[in-house]
């Protein structure tokens, strides 16, 4: 990094053997998906690359790499929140089944009305609620991204999900149904 | 297709050359160049605006306050944009005491000098020290953050609030300078208090400038 950061651009590739693998590892651990996990990684070593000049001769690169790959990965899933409509699956979960030519109006308006609820939900349940229902990760894998235990994960996207109910359904027949 | 890919490997080298990064050297060399300009700009504006003021105060107290001064000011700079020996950059209570604790260093500093400078309590004070300081301080914040972009993965904000209050309390110096009047209320609210200001300005530009986030890979 070092000789990187003088000017010798050859040195990107062996930094790059060096770093890569450790790097790419850290970032799968974190989205669960191949080639988010290899645009990510080359995010990171694009923003190494454009910050060369303020490396600290002496300086652990390892941990700033790290960081730098942790932001990308939070960016990148709030981009995913965002971009990604909640799936078709959850609609049905939540509205049980629409009827006819109105189905796909009305699960965009579903959709639209999920997004307001999370958003002033408590972070803490949207956050479980968002890693389980939305990203698909399993009760332990999302209790471990939120160094939670399993049990605290399962209250939390209870309760999540009693909130949306109460507020996407507050009338009781909707409400058994959905459940 | 694993991290060890050739054509993975390829595509990031392609990638990182569409996008030129000078060296470090180049670029220490052109920060130098920035400040100085910056430094000779701030001079001539002060100097535009009436340059240095004798006051009714005594030159001691008036050395005493400057130098006091600029040593807290030079320490602030060194602190808020050094990174130490870490590329994570100083840890944040560092960057919180310049960007929140530095004014009422200042401002201890000026309650010192008139506990051992009592008569210049009645100095004549000048109108407009508030807008001096964020006139001269607000455009190299913004400059730097500009010209030299950095993405800091930790506290970006914390660390744009800090550099702008290192600049204020350098500014600061002129200012102090320009006015050294010794009434403490006007010390506090026209010359140590606008350096909070700057400091919430630091604080937004590093948020939107210093922040770790997705660039274009530039493909086709």
């Amino acid at each position: 990094m070092e000789r990187y950061a003088a000017g010798d651009e050859a040195a990107f590739e062996e930094l790059y053997d060096l770093i890569a693998p450790r790097l790419l590892g850290f970032i799968i651990q974190r989205v669960r998906d191949l080639p988010t996990a290899q645009d990510l990684l080359q995010q990171t070593l694009l923003q190494i690359h454009l910050a060369r000049s303020s490396f600290i001769t002496g300086a652990e690169v390892m941990p700033w790499v790290f960081a730098i790959a942790r932001h990308l990965v939070i960016d990148a899933a709030r981009c995913h929140r965002s971009c990604v409509p909640i799936g078709a699956d959850l609609i049905n979960e939540l509205s049980g089944s629409l009827d006819g030519a109105d189905q796909i109006v009305e699960a965009h308006e579903l959709v639209e009305r999920i997004e307001g609820e999370l958003a002033r939900m408590p972070p803490q349940q949207r956050r479980a609620f968002e890693l389980h229902k939305r990203h698909g990760l399993s009760l332990v894998a999302a209790a471990q991204t939120l160094q939670i235990s399993v049990g605290a994960l399962k209250v939390r996207v209870h309760r999540a999900r009693r909130t949306l109910e109460a507020a996407l359904f507050p009338s009781e027949e909707l409400s058994k149904e959905a459940v | 297709m694993s991290a060890t890919s050739s054509e993975l490997k390829r595509r990031i080298v392609d990638a990182i050359r569409r996008h030129p990064s000078p060296a470090r050297r180049v670029v220490l060399l052109n920060t130098i160049w920035l400040v100085l300009a910056i430094v000779v700009v701030d001079v001539g504006l002060f100097c535009a605006l009436g340059g240095p003021s004798r006051g009714t105060g005594s030159m001691a107290y008036l050395l005493f306050t400057e130098a006091g001064w600029a040593i807290i000011a030079c320490v602030a700079v060194w602190i808020a944009f050094g990174r130490g020996r870490s590329m994570l950059g100083r840890p944040r209570r560092w960057l919180f005491a310049i960007a929140v604790v530095l004014p009422f260093a200042l401002f201890g500093w000026m309650l010192l000098a008139a506990t051992v400078f009592p008569p210049t309590l009645t100095a004549e004070s000048r109108h407009g020290c508030t807008a001096m300081t964020l006139a001269l301080a607000i455009w190299p914040t913004t400059l730097y953050a500009l010209v030299r972009p950095e993405s800091v993965p930790l506290s970006p904000g914390m660390t744009g609030a800090a550099r702008a209050a290192a600049i204020g309390a350098c500014v600061g110096v002129l200012t102090r300078w320009w006015c050294p009047g010794g009434k403490l209320i006007h010390l506090a609210l026209s010359h140590a208090l606008p350096l909070l200001v700057l400091s919430g300005f630091g604080w937004l530009l590093g948020q939107r400038l210093g922040r770790v986030y997705r660039r274009p890979s530039g493909q086709n």
